[in-house]
């Protein structure tokens, strides 16, 4: 297994490079200057020059590029934005988007699988027609009009929890919440899927032969053999929501990582962007590699590494 | 497997306690929050210089002279000034004022604050400040003699520059905010970027002790989530932007006051002068006459803007109201088109006269007014295609002169020395604000002479001229002020936004009791 890890640990660097090189050329195409969105229209041709110079940018592309991997490999990457280590930047907004997504995940489990399982054991139920509807819903709202909805409901006609902001666990709920709606539609729907495929194996039904509790053959034997599928939606979403809860941190001025990418872009701020995208590749190939771990660990029959 | 169920499941518990953590603190003193609409770049009062910093800067960082009640600078730290021939200045500081470690402001600090716009690694956008000067010279501890290269009229707003220690001014390497140190009623007790900055009493400072312990400017992006933090009590005071359309519910909200008055903010429609189409003036007159400005106002703007025709707000001291003025006629704009070569090929037909690429931010607001006016130049055979683009995509292309029209607002217009930056032939960009590549040199002439100008009588004759040549030769198409909007806690008492949105006089206003 320890070989396995190293193995799969080694070929994050090869992607990590391919995304830095296509992070680094896709920036430079975008129209703007970083140093006159910062010194704007009142400043001198000097100044503007002693700024392009110390940020490289008077540089051919390709020596920008072998600076860039130099800054990246001492760690000496900078914000031109805000002026300070993108390690220092991002580092809170990170957790707190780490926060928010673990939240929301953990919302979407909760509410997607007792509803996937019970759809698929009540098939063609009125409790199956409801929660496909109740997926389809999930899928289709989009966070900018459940967010303020929410907010109206749970903040400004009942008062329960805050508008916005970071605080306590009464500030996670609600941006968790939106953010966990759409993917509980998403993961009922697998959920279910997956589970009517099961349900119809023999082993079951030798399980129910053997005087099995229905609810023992349901949660130990049948979603054991389900989870699979649900995994990878589980481990692709949860990369997706590391980096894409923008509207939902905009909407409860969550500081995240997803509203400083977005700012980075818009502010030209070379080296936030290329390191918030490296950090959010980063998240995405470690939550994969634990996803695949998790194969093996759910499914026997799995072996992802070679057994001596 | 298990095992690593076992961690995640202790990694989420930590998560869920570390979020239910109070990250807030015990409320023994008033504070006040503040939303606003999105973070400074900096603190640093020789690099802020978005509106966000600017408007807060005060609060922490005096400088030697601010904007008064018509914009005229009027002193501030500064006690009183002598101004010994058109390049020489002798300015008298304000006696025992002091830092927020209470050190007495000196002539020093002034010195060095000054001529650390200058050092190299500080990038400061106020360079052309230090540079204008030729000789600055302690002539005692509060006294400080100031020598111009040239004579340099708007000299005294530029010195509206916050005031750093000297040690701190002369430091090479950038400083947390922090570690930032100004004269001001407050002190910066922390900055978390994008999320919050708190501000904290200075209890060395000179002037009346403010009421609020700690001011705390919340970060809230979204203008419906700031509304509802608003109403909800989360923060109590924001100020423009406010949807249009949610002002009138807020009056009726009797948690809340609405305060509105005329402001300084100048949209416009700008014209590529260089464009074969734009450049001939009847087609500017036309494109005047063919928008109804009033409509946009009264339907999208919900009459929170007042229609312009010049870039200086009528309650500016060099206002010029006697300026050509072009009313809402379609027929006359049809007309101009006409004179100008470009007939209507099929009269009420779908064939246009000519077609123009209308360039504006993504803004909803902006989307929403420029597809307003869109339909209205389509109604006098003016196809225009509007596209909306992302803020750094949009300055790019209008600071490179690529568009034909823009829309774009200047904010916080006090020193008509804009019109130099904005107009004058040699003010292209990078290097100035001259968009449009606009070039007269009877403005050129005038706004120069007006820059050396020290009597104030004699530059408001000369920016009467300008205002009327501009009127005339339309390289903008004034829209509207808009107006300066707070919505607050109706507790909030004595609170009145500066001349630019400055939050200065949150050091005066105190909750009811």
């Amino acid at each position: 297994m320890r070989q396995y890890l190293v193995r799969r640990v080694l070929w994050f660097f090869p992607v990590l490079f391919g995304v830095s090189l296509i992070v680094f050329f896709f920036i430079h195409l975008i129209p703007g200057d970083p140093v006159m969105v910062m010194l704007g229209e009142s400043a001198r041709p000097a100044q503007v020059q002693a700024l392009r110079h110390s940020l490289h940018l008077d540089q051919p592309l390709y020596l920008q590029l072998l600076l860039f991997f130099s800054d990246l490999l001492r760690g000496k990457m900078a914000s031109i934005f805000f002026q300070k280590p993108v390690l220092d930047v991002m580092a809170p907004r990170l957790i707190a988007t780490f926060e928010l997504a673990l939240f929301a995940m953990a919302i979407a489990i909760l509410i997607a699988l007792p509803i996937g399982i019970l759809s698929a054991f009540k098939k063609n139920s009125w409790i199956d027609f409801a929660s496909r509807v109740f997926s389809l819903l999930g899928v289709s709202i989009p966070n900018f009009w459940l967010g303020p909805l929410l907010i109206i409901l749970f903040s400004i006609i009942l008062g329960w929890l805050p508008v916005s902001g970071r605080g306590g666990l009464s500030h996670l709920i609600l941006p968790a919440l939106t953010l966990g709606m759409g993917m509980a539609g998403l993961l009922s729907r697998i959920s279910r899927a997956s589970m009517l495929e099961v349900l119809s194996a023999p082993y079951l039904r030798s399980g129910r032969a053997r005087g099995l509790s229905e609810a023992r053959i349901i949660l130990v034997h049948a979603l054991r053999n389900a989870l699979i599928p649900i995994l990878t939606v589980i481990g692709l979403q949860f990369g997706a929501l590391l980096s894409g809860a923008f509207i939902t941190e905009t909407i409860f001025a969550w500081p995240g990582i997803g509203r400083l990418l977005i700012n980075a872009i818009f502010t030209r701020d070379f080296p936030l962007v290329q390191a918030c995208v490296l950090m959010i590749a980063a998240s995405y190939l470690t939550v994969n590699l634990l996803v695949d771990l998790c194969y093996a660990g759910v499914d026997a029959r799995v072996r992802l590494w070679r057994e001596k | 497997m298990r095992k690593v169920i076992r961690v995640f499941c202790i990694l989420f518990l930590l998560a869920i306690l570390w979020s239910c953590a109070d990250k807030s603190r015990a409320q023994n003193e008033p504070e006040i929050v503040v939303g606003i609409e999105a973070s400074p770049s900096s603190l640093d009062p020789r690099l802020a210089r978005d509106a966000y910093a600017v408007q807060i800067m005060p609060l922490v960082f005096p400088g030697l002279f601010r904007a008064g009640k018509n914009l005229e600078p009027e002193p501030d730290l500064v006690k009183n000034f002598k101004q010994i021939d058109d390049r020489t200045f002798i300015f008298e500081l304000r006696p025992q004022v002091r830092f927020a470690d209470g050190r007495e402001l000196s002539a020093e600090d002034v010195k060095a604050t000054i001529e650390s716009l200058s050092a190299a690694g500080i990038n400061s956008p106020y360079l052309e400040l230090f540079e204008r000067i030729s000789k600055l010279e302690i002539l005692g501890p509060t006294r400080l003699k100031m020598e111009l290269k040239e004579p340099y009229a708007p000299i005294l707003v530029e010195l509206n520059l916050g005031i750093l220690p000297a040690e701190t001014a002369r430091k090479k390497t950038s400083l947390a905010a922090e570690e930032l140190l100004g004269t001001g009623p407050y002190r910066i007790e922390s900055w978390v970027p994008g999320t919050e900055i708190i501000l904290e009493r200075n209890e060395s400072y000179s002037g009346p002790k403010p009421y609020f312990k700690r001011i705390k400017f919340r970060i809230i992006p979204e203008d419906i989530t700031r509304l509802l933090s608003l109403e909800k009590g989360e923060i109590h005071i924001i100020q423009s932007p406010i949807p249009a359309d949610e002002l009138a519910r807020l009056k009726l909200n009797p948690r809340l006051n609405v305060s509105e008055r005329p402001g300084i903010n100048y949209s416009y429609l700008g014209f590529n002068m260089q464009d074969p189409v734009l450049k001939n003036l009847k087609v500017r007159e036309a494109i005047a006459h063919a928008i109804n400005r009033e409509q946009i106002i009264n339907c999208l703007l919900k009459k929170t803007a007042v229609k312009a025709d010049s870039l200086l707000s009528p309650q500016h001291w060099a206002f010029e109201p006697e300026v050509s003025r072009y009313e809402h006629n379609p027929d006359a704009a049809q007309s101009l088109l006409d004179q100008a070569g470009f007939p209507d090929p099929d009269g009420d037909g779908p064939l246009t006269r000519f077609k123009l690429s209308y360039k504006t931010s993504q803004n909803q607001s902006r989307i929403w007014i420029a597809e307003a006016i869109a339909a209205q130049l389509r109604k006098v055979g003016i196809d225009v295609e509007v596209r909306s683009l992302e803020w750094g995509t949009l300055y790019s292309d209008i600071q490179a002169g690529n568009f034909q029209i823009f829309t774009m607002t200047w904010v916080g217009v006090v020193e008509p020395d804009i019109y130099y930056t904005i107009f004058d032939s040699e003010s292209l960009p990078p290097r100035g604000a001259n968009r449009g590549r606009y070039s007269n040199a009877e403005i050129d002439r005038l706004v120069r002479a007006a820059r050396i100008t020290q009597d104030r009588a004699q530059r408001k004759m000369i920016y009467s001229k300008v205002q009327k040549i501009l009127a005339r030769d339309i390289p903008y198409l004034s829209l509207w002020y808009s107006e300066d909007i707070a919505v607050s806690d109706k507790r909030l008492l004595g609170f009145e936004l500066g001349p630019g949105g400055e939050w200065t006089s949150l050091a005066t206003a105190r909750f009811q009791e």
